[in-house]
């Protein structure tokens, strides 16, 4: 039996796969027709066994290589990319990722390194005599603050809001995913953090100070979104910083490996961030500035800061059952 | 080392569930940096006309900004992820370049992971370089330029050519592209044939020969005749005296040419070619009539082929 004669028998049914791969790509849709789908796996399996018998049948490398790329995409066709599963994702949400929090070292550092960073700076722009506020937010900064809160809280129309609202969606969402991505080197991650504490701390240490006088304003405006908002820095800074330590601190794996096991833990992590961004965004956007009484606003801040507490702590409390598992 | 020898041709193996081993070629920077620009110009040029779409139909600015806004958080952040989640490991960049992501066993990457990949991208591309620096002003809005040379370090030096991102969710980047079936050459000269009917009948050609007579004889058309003749001489001058052939003018070309005829385009009956020809479809225990002695060179000596 010559090669010709082989790839004269073979080549029909390689074509006939090679097209149905073509077309699966071009239309990039899944195998849904029942039958299409049989002819394509039982093509599928012959080139894989022409290819497994390549040797043993000489074939000329040139057509090993061939078959090896239409095995190959052939492959990616039958096994497809699964998307998103949205039912699982919700039980990750609120059953895996609270417990993970709870139990993190690095949110915990996380935490720590923020809010230290954020009080130490409220701290020192609280005094008067001190230069810091100008050097850490500058003094055009500080000028446009004092005005934008220099009229009481009185609401504002519907369009600005909306308009103001995907501004902090996409503002404040963009800086948490930085600082997770930058969590991966840990120092790029913890600069952005270290630098939103410190801004975040000034401008709060500077609007407490006795002498300014839009300060009751600014806190009338910033009470409802703080608590979701700065836990969701906290939060994504913290699992920035679980994977930059995963390459660190390998307990005993391979650096890739741990890296690859704490990306699919901390990603989660990072999901429930951005929630908490939106969220954080929502109310800053519609609810922060309108003219409800401090009273209400307070009261929001109340509810969400107890319902942090639910997700973190009962949510989060290690189970002794799925610890066994 | 296995992995070595895999690092040579900057392929990787894969077992799939069906038992099979296959090869893929890796996708190295210079694939993947213009799948990249062309998704950050698709990217760009979808911002731009939705601005200019947005603004021409709404009323004022601040009704039409929301969404503008969206779409930008949106594409800068989970353009990558979305499209290799729906599309198979594709984006539009990555499919006009022909490459793919796949996790690193070679099963289809999940939506965790294409989102996670395209996220740590900005780690990848660091370190920033600063495009003006303007030493009155620090700090003042500048344009930083993405260098990405953390990522091709990373790239470099991981045996799947992994960015960090990569690395993170332990996928790997491939080329999947369409390859044209080659048959058998066609179109050899006549006198290949007239020396191809001389070869002994009884004639078997080893696994290793057959593999250089064909990887000869596919590429000599790309050669000038005089590279031609220097090659076909090292392996042409052995086998004729093995054959005890007289090579006239010591055209070792046709030597060879004919010997791919043999082992590749027919046996030397008429017969079987046209049973070729009529379609007759293989028998598997026919195919494999591997001689017993198996040698680098051409055997003349092996048992006869079962065909005949």
């Amino acid at each position: 039996m010559k090669i010709a004669e082989l790839l004269s028998g073979r080549q029909k049914q390689w074509r006939e796969l090679d097209q149905l791969c073509a077309k699966l790509e071009a239309r990039a849709s899944s195998l849904r027709d029942g039958e299409t789908a049989t002819r394509f796996a039982s093509l599928y399996r012959a080139a894989c066994a022409d290819l497994a018998l390549a040797d043993s049948y000489h074939l000329p490398p040139n057509t090993v290589k061939f078959l090896h790329q239409l095995v190959g995409r052939a492959h990616n066709q039958l096994y497809r990319s699964r998307s998103f599963h949205f039912q699982a994702w919700a039980e990750l949400l609120f059953r895996d990722v609270p417990q993970q929090i709870f139990s993190d070292r690095c949110v915990l550092l996380a935490a720590c390194l923020f809010w230290g960073g954020f009080l130490l700076a409220a701290l020192m722009a609280l005094n008067p005599q001190s230069d810091f506020v100008v050097n850490a937010i500058g003094e055009s900064k500080m000028a446009r603050m004092e005005e934008d809160f220099k009229d009481p809280i009185a609401g504002r129309d519907y369009l600005e809001n909306q308009l103001m609202a995907t501004f902090y969606i996409k503002h404040n969402t963009g800086i948490g995913l930085s600082c997770f991505s930058g969590g991966l080197l840990i120092l790029p991650g913890l600069v952005i953090t270290m630098t939103n504490a410190a801004i975040l701390g000034a401008s709060f240490g500077y609007m407490a100070r006795p002498d300014v006088a839009s300060g009751v304003n600014f806190f009338h405006f910033v009470t409802a979104h703080g608590p979701f908002e700065l836990t969701a820095i906290v939060l994504s800074a913290g699992s920035g910083l679980r994977l930059g330590m995963s390459w660190l601190s390998t307990k005993g794996l391979t650096r890739v490996d741990s890296l690859r096991k704490t990306a699919n833990e901390s990603m989660p992590m990072m999901g429930a961030a951005i929630a908490l961004f939106f969220l954080a965004a929502l109310i800053e956007g519609f609810l922060s500035p309108s003219a409800l009484p401090y009273e209400a606003k307070a009261a929001v801040a109340i509810i969400s800061s107890s319902l942090l507490m639910f997700y973190f702590v009962v949510l989060g409390y290690p189970v002794e059952s799925s610890r066994g598992a | 080392m296995a992995d070595a020898i895999d690092q040579i041709d900057s392929t990787i193996d894969v077992i799939t569930p069906e038992n099979i081993a296959f090869e893929y070629q890796l996708a190295g920077p210079f694939r993947r940096l213009p799948a990249f620009m062309i998704d950050l110009a698709i990217r760009s040029t979808l911002l731009i006309l939705f601005q200019i779409l947005m603004l021409t139909l709404a009323s004022d600015t601040v009704s039409a900004l929301p969404a503008i806004l969206l779409l930008w958080f949106g594409l800068e952040w989970f353009y990558g992820g979305v499209l290799e989640a729906y599309w198979n490991g594709q984006t539009v960049g990555k499919r006009l370049m022909g490459i793919r992501v796949l996790q690193i066993d070679g099963q289809p990457i999940n939506g965790m992971q294409a989102m996670l990949r395209n996220i740590l991208r900005s780690m990848d591309m660091m370190p920033l370089f600063p495009l003006f620096i303007d030493e009155a002003a620090p700090g003042s809005t500048n344009l930083f330029i993405p260098t990405g040379v953390i990522g091709l370090c990373s790239a470099i030096l991981t045996r799947r050519y992994q960015r960090l991102g990569d690395l993170a969710c332990g996928t790997m980047v491939v080329v999947e592209e369409r390859r044209r079936l080659a048959g058998t050459v066609k179109g050899l000269d006549k006198s290949v044939v007239a020396l191809a009917e001389q070869l002994p009948a009884n004639l078997i050609v080893t696994r290793k020969i057959s593999n250089a007579l064909a990887a000869y004889v596919e590429r000599r058309k790309y050669l000038a005749v005089p590279r031609i003749k220097e090659i076909a001489k090292h392996l042409g001058r052995p086998l004729a005296a093995q054959l005890r052939l007289e090579v006239p003018g010591g055209n070792y070309d046709t030597l060879l040419c004919a010997l791919y005829y043999r082992t590749f385009v027919r046996t030397g009956t008429q017969e079987t070619l046209d049973k070729a020809v009529s379609g007759g479809v293989l028998k598997k225990e026919q195919a494999s009539p591997l001689p017993t002695t198996v040698a680098t060179t051409v055997t003349t000596a092996g048992p006869k082929e079962a065909t005949q």
